[in-house]
């Protein structure tokens, strides 16, 4: 393993890539943030080379590039605050499949979106594809059906940006974020030369790498914070002593580099048995989540939707806007816990423990849905998609009369001993403040959700405050402010509560370092340097 | 209430895994839709009665049995039988009808889904019927119980009417009042505890000449790929006064 | 002495039943194997009201289409009481040379077991080669009784038809309309259903001349489902739609959706969707077109963000104009569409609306 990484440069015209200007740009400066910024340029590059001569141009020049997918983002990461947009859209396609002795991996253009690889990987044809290593693709074709065992939620998001922002989605309870399935990536650096990273192949000298072009070579320093790995965190710029260099380009959001290719390691498929339980109140709900993590059971995850969630879903499904046809659940005004465990030989072993479970925290086997057939298992994701789509809606509502008024949600995760500190602390601000509010998402992992439902631009203020003294609470107990979603634009503010300012001018000098005229999606986590 | 169903397994339309040159059985497979339809009614009119369903295909179309068993089946028989393999709609009309005679002949109702989503033909349910001897109602939307009669709602021909539904007859339908039926951890448990019976060529008493491909009347020459295409003009949003003015003009009724 | 000879064989030795031919030997000898059945015949789907019924279109194609075969003379079967007589010359200008006219005075209404006695024993007196009816909601449960009485194959929903030598070829689109089959039918008649619209009404004749056969019958004893009521019929009288708006997963928000619906009230074009939005429960599943859906075909049919996989294809295809406004250059719906736009659904529809507004004004302001 070496400390030292060979930068390579690339031919490509800059004159030649597709560009979009005027009226056609206007699609590029918003994501699902709604954050809406302004941009001169939109440049589509087709292939790596034209990511380099975009990069080599701008840098050349000191002109902003924000680096642009499928814009699915929740933080504002792909809106641009001037200059450049570079869409990698159209490298999007599925290249190849190699075999190593971790078992398969698909290598990809960074643009395929994740709903696209689970089509490709669930029709078990590949044609077209390469192999990587030698009948690779015949083998996996007689392997049986593969998938990325990362499950983020939004799958339209495209896998470089998962990889950019290491991701992660209900499934990290039990097989952990995007960075642990990336075996390669290329990574075109903000001067344009590109590296080439597999894992495992590279190691920091302690807190340092040499990165070498030709003869010269130039030291790069690794930030010293301690990345905060005991929680679910995508809050700055991961380092380690002696880390592997792809990390770095994990989860950083896309400030040090593009990544323009991937490899991410699949495994077998298997049947799976999701289960959606319904209790009469949050306080069993919760008990019951405390109680399934405690036991001896292979779950992959679990998620809540506390009762105002399930009122929110029901009202909208009830006002027809919604989730037309869910049926009723079998508890009135419930709250619901969804946990997916494998369904095999020991099914029937579960289910008599589940039958204890559920029945002494207010529930019952009969006070369930479950699912195990593929379709019925779609469903269930769409369900656990529910609650932020119903407040989606009643902020988009609002918004008709107080167009000031965003979506105001949490993205903390703590770890598990400090679970009911959180939670009570977080219910306790929450009543006092009168806001209304749904608790959602990841609670397995320490990272619940919670979503306030503003009216008004008073409302709005209280809220400002709210998130703030919930967010404090969090770092005191351990946790992180951005468990998944990242920093982006919108939660820089909460960088400073998890880091010193010291640590932040260390991960601004290794940006400084690959990035020196500071174009590389500028205003993304870190502020330029004055 | 005694009611048989018979229902069919399918690729999940919603996922697109076609090969061109062969009916693709990868990927996911469902539980036809329209079945879905019909193992509701099932349920809703079981009563006091009960609920066996049927199915004809590969082994792993017990999936779909079970999920019958999980909704409100009581039993379930599978024919399954590689004699079976490639049965047109005489064929499998004709094995049906034997196994329903054989095994399950003293019934009130046969329910069943109008379409496949796969062959799409639609004529099981009638020729079904013709092999059993029975009445035939096609295209119901609705079933219920009223003042001592089953009543179906047809829509034929586009006209909607209420049917007293004979006894002993096959009801097909092409629509339900509840799609996304979702059975508990409970209906999973009991589920497993009831039997799926599995019928092959000799328990149904059948010639080899009789059923699969060789007991059928049509054969498949020639599979290709549909071409819809059309020729057809490209616009990007940029020229929006172009693109809004043809919008439009063809609205408005200049063909183009 | 006078030789003993069998009378089915020109064989001059005696075989007193030792016969050493195979049967194949003697179908071939004898032609055996030949198909003796001629004609194609069409069962006419009458539609009963007032006065004289009417032909169905359906029925026109069929006679037409059997007619440009070329091969074998048309028969045509229609049910009914005596006004059926009078529908006759229609018949022959189509195509048909024969009219059997099934009749009984208390046939009316479509009555299976009837109608599938009727039609069985006209095909076992003129032995047809084909028989071919319209994949409507009567003619395909008219043809699996029939097919399931008779012991022949049936090919439902056929798009296309060939006959070679008497052999008649079905092409019908398969597995939600990606697929093509062509399938050949053993035994003869080979019956198909075929999908209205499939085939033009072409070369009608006028004053054309045949031959009406009366087909007297009687009504088979036979249970069938008694009608109760009609259902609010208003309902099913509505019009074809002749304007649509179809909204897919790429419309991308409620918001937009919103903006899809004050587009098709103002250009009085009906909203549709595609499965996936009816799957989120945004419309419902009524308004859903496609394979799991209702068939469409008007005169247009604007695709919002749709992808256009096949199973939507089968239900919006045969629509006259198809335009789409796709984000995605590569989407399905690009390959049959007449107007394709690529760019945002949402930008599209705010333009739009914008548009109409300036047009409603300068319409407002040339009235004033």
């Amino acid at each position: 393993m070496s400390d030292r990484l060979k930068v390579v440069s690339l031919d490509a015209d800059f004159n030649h890539i597709r560009a979009l200007s005027g009226d056609a740009v206007l699609p590029y400066l918003q994501d699902e943030s709604k954050l809406r910024g302004s941009a001169s340029l939109v440049l589509l590059p087709k292939n790596e080379g034209e990511v380099a001569a975009i990069m080599r141009e701008a840098s050349s020049k000191g002109i902003s590039v924000t680096v642009s997918a499928h814009r699915t983002g929740v933080v504002g990461g792909a809106v641009p605050s001037e200059g450049w947009v570079m869409s990698l859209e159209g490298i999007d396609v599925p290249i190849g499949v190699g075999r190593d002795d971790l078992g398969f991996y698909i290598q990809s253009g960074p643009c395929l979106s994740l709903r696209k690889l689970e089509d490709l990987l669930s029709s078990e044809r590949f044609d077209g594809l390469r192999d990587l290593t030698s009948s690779a693709v015949e083998e996996l074709k007689g392997s049986g059906r593969h998938i990325l065992l990362v499950d983020p939620t939004e799958t339209n998001a495209s896998l470089g940006a998962n990889v950019a922002c290491n991701s992660s989605g209900a499934k990290s309870y039990r097989y952990g974020p995007m960075r642990d399935w990336v075996r390669r990536i290329r990574v075109v650096l903000p001067d344009g030369r590109l590296l080439d990273l597999t894992r495992g192949e590279h190691r920091a000298r302690a807190y340092s790498i040499v990165i070498e072009d030709g003869d010269s070579e130039k030291i790069l320093d690794i930030p010293s914070h301690r990345f905060n790995r005991d929680v679910k965190n995508s809050a700055g710029i991961y380092a380690e002593e002696g880390m592997d260099p792809i990390d770095l380009f994990i989860g950083s959001e896309g400030i040090l580099g593009t990544i323009t290719l991937l490899e991410l390691r699949l495994v077998p498929w298997r049947r799976t048995l999701s289960s959606m339980a319904f209790f009469p109140d949050d306080c069993s709900a919760i008990g019951f989540v405390r109680a399934l993590r405690s036991i001896d059971m292979p779950i992959d995850l679990i998620e809540y939707i506390d009762s105002n969630g399930m009122r929110l879903v029901l009202r909208s499904r009830d006002e027809g806007s919604l989730f037309h046809g869910m049926p009723d659940p079998p508890i009135r005004s419930p709250s619901a816990v969804i946990f997916d465990l494998p369904y095999d030989e020991r099914v029937d072993e579960f289910l008599n423990d589940l039958d204890g479970l559920l029945s002494s925290h207010g529930s019952s086997l009969s006070h369930t849905w479950c699912a195990h057939e593929e379709r019925e298992r779609g469903r269930f994701r769409s369900l656990r998609h529910a609650v932020p789509e119903a407040v989606f809606a009643y902020i988009a509502n609002r918004k008709l009369s107080h167009p000031g008024i965003h979506k105001m949600g949490t993205d903390m995760s703590v770890p598990q001993d400090g679970m009911g500190e959180m939670l009570k602390h977080h219910l306790g601000v929450l009543k006092e403040s009168g806001l209304e509010y749904v608790m959602f998402g990841h609670l397995g992992d320490g990272h619940p959700h919670i979503e306030l439902l503003i009216d008004d631009m008073h409302q709005f203020a209280v809220a400002e405050g709210v998130l703030r003294e919930l967010a404090s609470k969090v770092v005191e107990l351990g946790g992180s402010t951005m468990a998944e979603h990242g920093t982006g634009r919108l939660k820089k503010e909460f960088l400073r509560l998890m880091y010193s300012e010291s640590d932040l001018e260390e991960m601004v000098r290794l940006k400084k370092a690959l990035d020196p005229a500071w174009v590389l999606n500028p205003g993304v986590m870190l502020e330029a340097p004055e | 209430m005694r009611i048989l169903l018979m229902v069919k397994q399918v690729p999940d339309t919603n996922t697109n895994l076609l090969d061109e040159s062969k009916f693709s059985r990868k990927g996911p497979m469902v539980l036809n839709p329209q079945c879905e339809y019909a193992l509701d009614a099932a349920a809703a009119l079981k009563g006091d009665g009960r609920v066996v369903a049927f199915t004809m295909g590969p082994s792993k179309a017990r999936h779909a049995l079970f999920r019958c068993l999980e909704l409100g089946a009581d039993l379930a028989y599978h024919l399954c039988d590689s004699d079976f393999a490639g049965s047109d709609v005489w064929a499998t009309a004709n094995t049906l009808s034997k196994a329903i005679m054989e095994f399950e002949p003293e019934f009130d109702i046969i329910l069943c889904g109008g379409h496949a989503a796969d062959a799409e033909t639609g004529l099981l349910p009638t020729m079904l019927a013709a092999a059993l001897g029975i009445p035939v109602i096609n295209r119901c939307r609705g079933i219920r119980y009223e003042g001592g009669s089953l009543i179906a709602n047809r829509e034929r021909n586009g006209i909607p009417s209420e049917l007293i539904v004979p006894s002993k007859s096959l009801v097909s339908m092409i629509q339900g009042s509840n799609v996304h039926r979702l059975p508990s951890l409970k209906d999973l448990q009991d589920a497993r505890a009831k039997q799926i019976k599995t019928l092959d060529r000799g328990s149904l008493g059948l010639r080899k000449d009789e059923c699969g491909a060789s007991g059928s009347f049509t054969k498949v020459d020639a599979v290709f790929a549909a071409d819809h295409s059309r020729e057809g003009i490209e616009l990007v949003l940029d020229d929006t006064d172009t693109a809004l003015d043809l919008v439009i003009d063809v609205f408005q009724g200049d063909e183009r | 002495m006078k030789e003993e000879s069998c009378s089915t064989c020109p064989s001059k030795s005696a075989c007193a039943g030792g016969c050493e031919r195979s049967d194949a030997e003697m179908a071939e000898m004898y032609d055996l194997d030949a198909d003796t059945t001629e004609g194609h015949m069409v069962w006419v789907e009458l539609e009963h009201g007032e006065g004289v019924p009417k032909v169905s279109e359906v029925s026109l194609e069929l006679l037409s289409k059997a007619k440009r075969f070329g091969d074998q003379r048309v028969i045509a079967v229609a049910f009914g009481r005596e006004s059926v007589r009078e529908i006759a010359p229609v018949l022959y200008s189509h195509g048909a040379d024969t009219v059997y006219h099934v009749r009984n005075p208390s046939l009316i209404d479509f009555h299976l077991p009837t109608f599938a006695h009727g039609l069985t024993t006209v095909v076992e007196r003129v032995r047809p080669n084909t028989l071919l009816m319209g994949a409507t909601d009567l003619g395909m449960e008219l043809a699996a009784t029939v097919a399931w009485q008779l012991k022949v194959g049936l090919t439902a929903d056929c798009t296309g038809l060939d006959i070679e030598r008497g052999v008649l070829r079905m092409t019908r689109p398969t597995f939600g309309g990606n697929l093509m089959a062509t399938i050949v039918s053993e035994g003869r008649p080979q019956m198909a259903t075929v999908r209205p619209g499939a085939f033009p009404v072409e070369e009608i004749e006028e004053g054309r001349r045949g031959t009406l056969i009366n087909w007297p019958i009687k009504m088979v004893e036979g249970t069938v489902a008694e009608q109760v009521s009609d259902v609010d019929v208003q309902d099913c009288a509505s019009e074809p739609t002749e304007l649509i708006i179809s909204v897919g997963a790429g419309i991308g928000n409620l918001r937009n959706l919103e903006l899809a619906k004050e587009a098709a009230e103002r250009l009085g074009a009906e909203l549709a969707c595609s499965r996936s939005v009816v799957e989120k429960g945004w419309m419902e599943q009524t308004s859903q077109i496609g394979q799991t859906g209702r068939s469409v075909s008007p005169r247009v049919y604007l695709a919002l963000g749709v992808s256009g996989a096949a199973q939507h294809q089968v239900g919006m295809s045969r629509s006259k104009n198809i335009i789409a406004v796709n984000n995605d250059p590569e989407a399905n719906i690009h390959q049959i569409a007449n107007v394709s736009i690529i760019g945002d659904v949402g930008e599209f529809l705010k333009r739009l609306l914008e548009r109409l507004d300036r047009l409603d004004r300068a319409n407002g302001a040339s009235e004033a």
